[in-house]
């Protein structure tokens, strides 16, 4: 039997860090210098084979960057279950404010867990990017571990660089966290916000616990 | 020019203009306008980089005077449409000034403030009206849960820019600077109600958001002349009275949804 999933994934950042393009290039397979500024949010679908049983539809939304636009931008989230989160590595300012990006995401949007939605994040117009910022890069491993990334990776919407790879990163955390939901499926089991509800674990725990009588 | 006072007050200030130039700039502002300049008309000869004289100087000059002219609302994403439409128009920086400081401190409401209260209050005004007179369409957004900002948000900030031919959207201006922001809503309600029997076929949010795409195309806004006919009869009596009451109540919603 085929499953097919619809996500919705958010694609957020700072004005200009080139959601629009990514967008454009992981769909369409195109680039243009010519995008217009997003005005309010726009989006588009791609549809992925994932596997011989798996087809997953993804729904991008692709928001405004501007702040004003903020809290009009802000109903969108809903029920989204993933996120791009944006900025360009030839503006310090945009990677400033990538945690603004990330602490509203999870303010306003959470897991059917009461986790947060993962979020990939994208350093982009790397085939712009000088040495020196470049430097800077490494630490980011550092810098997604202890803001709750779950990866990054260095774009370039222009090349075609780790587009793909970004998005099948988020794709794999969001199919994760549906087939641990649809594993857990049991009528007796509520699952409580910050509850670990893997079976596995409980499994362990309980044989942890048997073990000492 | 005459008709929005703006002849008479680029008349009565002389110098205003490039004193605003003239004078220190925040660096934000500066650095927002930037990122927009060759995101504004990018098709456009004129806004190429390689053009002369090329209009992203000017674009960036009207802009920069309009947000110290006007320090609370700044600049707001959608303004470098309407400074650009208006310099491809009028060729001249100062003149775009004028025109602009009409529109946006007289003509519209509160569109491009940081709260943009009075964007927000209109497209739910469009949502009463359609309620009202295009009622097949408004149980059909409620149907899908749809919110109005989805599908009309571009069509207020960008006074239809960029989403109705040149030629349509020249005539909407005329009438928006002699008759006042009423006619955003004839323009609105003329598309939805023309094509409603589409609009209702959609199965879903995405089909619903390209078909408002798919309505502001083709030969029904193309025939710039039948279509300006078209928005005075088509959505039928509509007073100013009717769109005062609106705003006040959907601001007064929103106010309290907010806080």
């Amino acid at each position: 039997m085929q499953k097919e999933h619809l996500f919705k994934v958010l694609v957020i950042g700072d004005l200009g860090v080139g959601k629009t393009s990514i967008i454009k290039r992981y769909v369409h397979q195109i680039f243009s210098q010519h995008y217009r500024a997003t005005i309010g949010v726009d989006f588009a679908l791609k549809v992925l084979h994932w596997d011989s049983q798996t087809v997953v539809r993804l729904q991008l939304w692709d928001i405004a960057g501007q702040e004003r636009y903020g809290n009009m931008t802000r109903v969108y989230y809903r029920e989204a279950v993933g996120a791009l989160i944006v900025f360009d590595v030839t503006r310090a300012s945009t990677f400033d404010a990538v945690l603004k990006w990330k602490d509203d995401l999870d303010l306003k949007v959470t897991l059917s867990n009461g986790k947060p939605v993962p979020a990939v994040l994208l350093a982009n117009k790397s085939d712009q990017s000088r040495e020196g910022l470049r430097s800077q890069i490494p630490k980011l491993d550092t810098f997604c571990k202890e803001n709750g990334f779950v990866g990054w990776f260095e774009t370039s919407a222009k090349d075609n660089t780790n587009i793909e790879a970004a998005a099948k990163c988020l794709v794999e955390h969001i199919l994760a966290y549906e087939e641990n939901i649809t594993n857990n499926t049991d009528p007796d089991v509520v699952a409580l916000p910050g509850y670990n509800n893997n079976t596995k674990e409980r499994v362990r725990t309980r044989c942890v616990t048997c073990s000492k009588f | 020019m005459t008709a929005s006072g703006a002849q008479e007050r680029l008349e009565r200030n002389p110098g205003y203009y490039q004193s605003l130039l003239d004078a220190q700039h925040d660096p934000k502002l500066v650095e927002t306008i930037r990122t927009d300049l060759h995101r504004t008309f990018p098709d456009n000869i004129h806004f190429r980089k390689s053009a002369d004289p090329c209009l992203q100087k000017a674009l960036f000059n009207v802009l920069l005077a309009y947000g110290e002219h006007n320090k609370t609302v700044g600049y707001c994403q959608g303004m470098n449409f309407i400074a650009g439409y208006l310099l491809i128009i009028s060729k001249d920086e100062e003149t775009s000034f004028w025109l602009m400081e009409a529109l946006l401190d007289r003509i519209l409401p509160d569109y491009y403030t940081p709260a943009m209260l009075g964007l927000k209050a209109d497209q739910e005004v469009l949502g009463e009206l359609v309620r009202m007179k295009v009622p097949a369409v408004w149980r059909l957004m409620q149907d899908h849960g749809v919110m109005w900002t989805l599908v009309v948000s571009r069509w207020f900030i960008c006074l239809f820019i960029d989403i109705l031919p040149v030629e349509t959207v020249l005539r909407i201006w005329d009438c928006l600077f002699y008759e006042g922001s009423k006619i955003l809503f004839r323009v609105a309600l003329t598309l939805i109600h023309h094509h409603q029997d589409e609009i209702v076929q959609a199965q879903n949010l995405p089909d619903i958001c390209e078909r408002f795409k798919r309505i502001t195309r083709g030969a029904f806004v193309e025939d710039c002349h039948a279509f300006m006919q078209r928005i005075f009869q088509e959505p039928g009596s509509l007073s100013m009275s009717t769109v005062a009451k609106l705003r006040e109540s959907c601001r007064a919603r929103i106010a309290a949804g907010e806080s």
